[in-house]
């Protein structure tokens, strides 16, 4: 009896194991199906097919081909095309099928780290399948019968149509929240995998973050999660990247090398050379001294309120300045263009921002964020919000270096150093030459028809 | 009296001649970059403001025509010939200009004295135009060079000897 009983255990495991795993190619096999026919479908929907320009093209195609090196299903052949509208959106349907709208495109200009952190989330909904398995949540046993067809190779060609038509409604309306806020955790993994900035999604959604409110056909704010909760979990992603400050080998260096180390000094230098920026010290403070090279005048940028530090960015285009408008308040950053005009208030609030510290691709300032309790050392992007980087430790920002960022822990005055997750550019291997064309100047016609009267005629096309 | 009208004559043919020879004289223009330099004609000015490091644009005379050098590095091609042959291939894809067609096949040719490939194509231009352009590429090393010169249809002959003089007064300075 027991012999008995083992044998059928046996069979039925081997039924079960071989029809399993039938099955599982046969998911796969519908996932392609379906993938394929909705694809057909949704550009149809979706204004045809945009081709971007060669030079354009190609750049896609290096930041795609990056991310699809870091993802795991190696039975998918992922393909990446660009939709004809221009609306702000990227869609993943199963079997590899990734688009992005030529709208979005527009706004992430050259931005590669932006745009890996778009393609990288919609990777991650085909790695994990978000799309086969919502099709198959919505269209329940039906899908089971239609299964047990395609497995006898004989799909219906209706139910191919009616899936592929429920799919496009499913990924125009979003995979549900817990699926976008994966897809964007594993985004960001295949993105900092392949050498981008992990920071990009958040600088990409920040700057999605004004258009929310507004009547733009932004249809990517109802398919997807409130954009202030994706940046906040991204902020936590981007964080989990930057490794933990490590004691600095000072013991190395002589004294003069470490006092020529974490001079602040060289972000004083104006890059182009116009001005000559120091910060002064006075009876009644600090304060920040231009001199322009060119008029050869003194300058009074900040209309003599103190200052902390100053520091040029690498491209000379932005000068940062910690400082205060009133003697009691807190330090804040402040950006100024190269004519002196205060372009934004970087950082302010309840604690003191101080130390400003351009990283050495200009893309982030390090600074640091100070209260009566604590001292953290933050890194930020020009218009985004900052990371804390210092993480448990009380230290003050020394210095953004070659090799990292240096701080100084509060308490034993001990030197730290944090070395930045590498980011790489994309670099076209073989390039191709542009086409340029002769660009035209277009003025209208002024006609002067008497003493107070001017019309101005429709542009006349007018050759430089 | 004499000998001096003679004398002075000859210096005027002199004149005469080396004006002639001026026709297709212009201003030596060096490559910020350090490539290469040339004898640009003096009627071919030059687009500060949509040249950079690695381009550089000249417009003519005419409505449509220009004259443009991009380096482009690094080109993993092994010959002229085959960077001519990768990038046609990648103008006849649907990235590339519209109505892109190949007028005369990549041919053999030599610039400064380096091996490159001459080839003419023709697209519909932004507008509306349709475009004709000869374009050379070259390979130093491995920095490409891709030289072209652009007309509409109609004016594309009138061009020709100048690029022509571009050409012949053509130098690699790094192979100097």
């Amino acid at each position: 009896m027991n012999r008995t009983a083992g044998i059928a255990a046996i069979t039925l495991l081997i039924v079960f194991v071989s029809f399993g795993l039938t099955f599982a190619g046969t998911v796969e096999r519908f996932e392609e199906t379906i993938g394929n026919s909705a694809a057909q479908q949704f550009i149809e929907q979706n204004g045809g097919l945009y081709h971007p320009p060669l030079e354009q093209q190609l750049w896609i195609d290096a930041v795609f081909q990056r991310l699809v090196a870091q993802t795991t299903r190696h039975d998918i052949n992922y393909k990446l095309r660009v939709l004809n509208t221009q609306r702000i959106n990227a869609f993943a349907l199963p079997s590899g099928h990734i688009f992005m709208t030529h709208g979005l495109l527009r706004l992430l200009e050259n931005d590669e780290h932006a745009l890996a952190s778009v393609l990288g989330h919609e990777l991650a909904h085909v790695e994990h399948k978000h799309g086969v398995n919502a099709l198959l949540r919505q269209l329940g046993l039906t899908i089971l019968l239609e299964l047990g067809m395609m497995w006898l190779d004989a799909p219906t060609t209706e139910f191919v149509r009616a899936a592929s038509i429920a799919l496009v409604d499913i990924v125009q309306s979003g995979y549900g929240r817990e699926a976008e806020y994966e897809a964007d955790a594993y985004g960001q993994r295949y993105a900092v995998e392949a050498g981008f900035d992990p920071m990009g999604a958040v600088h990409m959604l920040e700057h999605l973050l004004p258009l929310e409110g507004t009547d733009l056909p932004m249809a990517l704010f109802r398919s997807h999660p409130p954009t202030t909760s994706r940046i906040r979990r991204m902020e936590s992603g981007a964080l989990a990247v930057w490794p933990n400050p490590e004691p600095a080998s000072t013991g190395l260096l002589t004294e003069d090398e470490e006092s020529e180390r974490i001079s602040r000094a060289p972000q004083r230098k104006d890059p182009l050379v116009r001005y000559d920026v120091e910060v002064t010290e006075s009876d009644t403070g600090r304060f920040l001294s231009v001199y322009d090279r060119q008029t050869e005048r003194d300058l009074d940028w900040l209309d003599q309120q103190v200052v902390q530090d100053a520091a040029w960015s690498p491209d000379g285009q932005r000068l940062a300045v910690s400082t205060r408008t009133d003697p009691g308040g807190n330090w804040e950053i402040w950006l100024f263009n190269r004519w002196g005009r205060r372009v934004s208030i970087f950082r302010s609030g309840d604690d003191d921002f101080r130390t400003p510290q351009w990283s050495p691709d200009g893309r982030m300032l390090a600074y640091t964020q100070q209260s009566a309790d604590y001292s953290h050392v933050r890194v930020g992007y020009l218009n985004g919000s900052g990371l804390r980087i210092s993480r448990e430790l009380q230290a003050e920002l020394i210095q953004w270096t070659a090799e990292g960022l240096l701080l100084r822990e509060q308490v034993s005055h001990e030197l730290y150093l944090i070395v930045p997750p590498e980011i790489a550019g994309v670099t076209l291997e073989n390039p191709v030459p542009r086409i340029v064309e002769r660009k035209r100047r277009i003025e209208p016609t002024v006609i002067r028809d008497d003493e107070s009267t001017i019309t101005l005629r429709r542009p006349n096309v007018i050759t430089p | 009296m004499i000998r001096l009208l003679l004398f002075l004559g000859v210096i005027a043919f002199l004149c005469g001649l080396s004006t002639a020879a001026c026709g297709a004289s212009g201003s030596t223009f060096w490559d910020p970059a350090g490539y290469f330099s040339t004898v640009v004609p003096s009627h071919w000015r030059l687009q500060v403001s949509e040249s950079s490091d690695s381009l550089t644009v000249f417009y003519g005379r005419d409505t449509h025509d220009l004259l443009y050098v991009e380096r482009l590095d690094p080109v993993r091609d092994e010959t002229a010939a085959d960077f001519a042959e990768r990038v046609l291939s990648l103008y006849q894809t649907p990235y590339g200009p519209q109505d892109f067609a190949v007028l005369e096949e990549p041919l053999a040719a030599e610039v400064g004295g380096v091996t490159a490939a001459r080839v003419v194509y023709e697209f519909m231009g932004g507008s509306n135009q349709l475009v004709q352009e000869l374009r050379y590429f070259v390979l130093v090393g491995s920095v490409g060079f891709s030289i072209t010169y652009a007309n509409s249809e109609a004016a594309f002959a009138n061009g020709l000897d100048d690029l022509n003089s571009v050409l012949a007064s053509w130098r690699w300075l790094t192979l100097e």
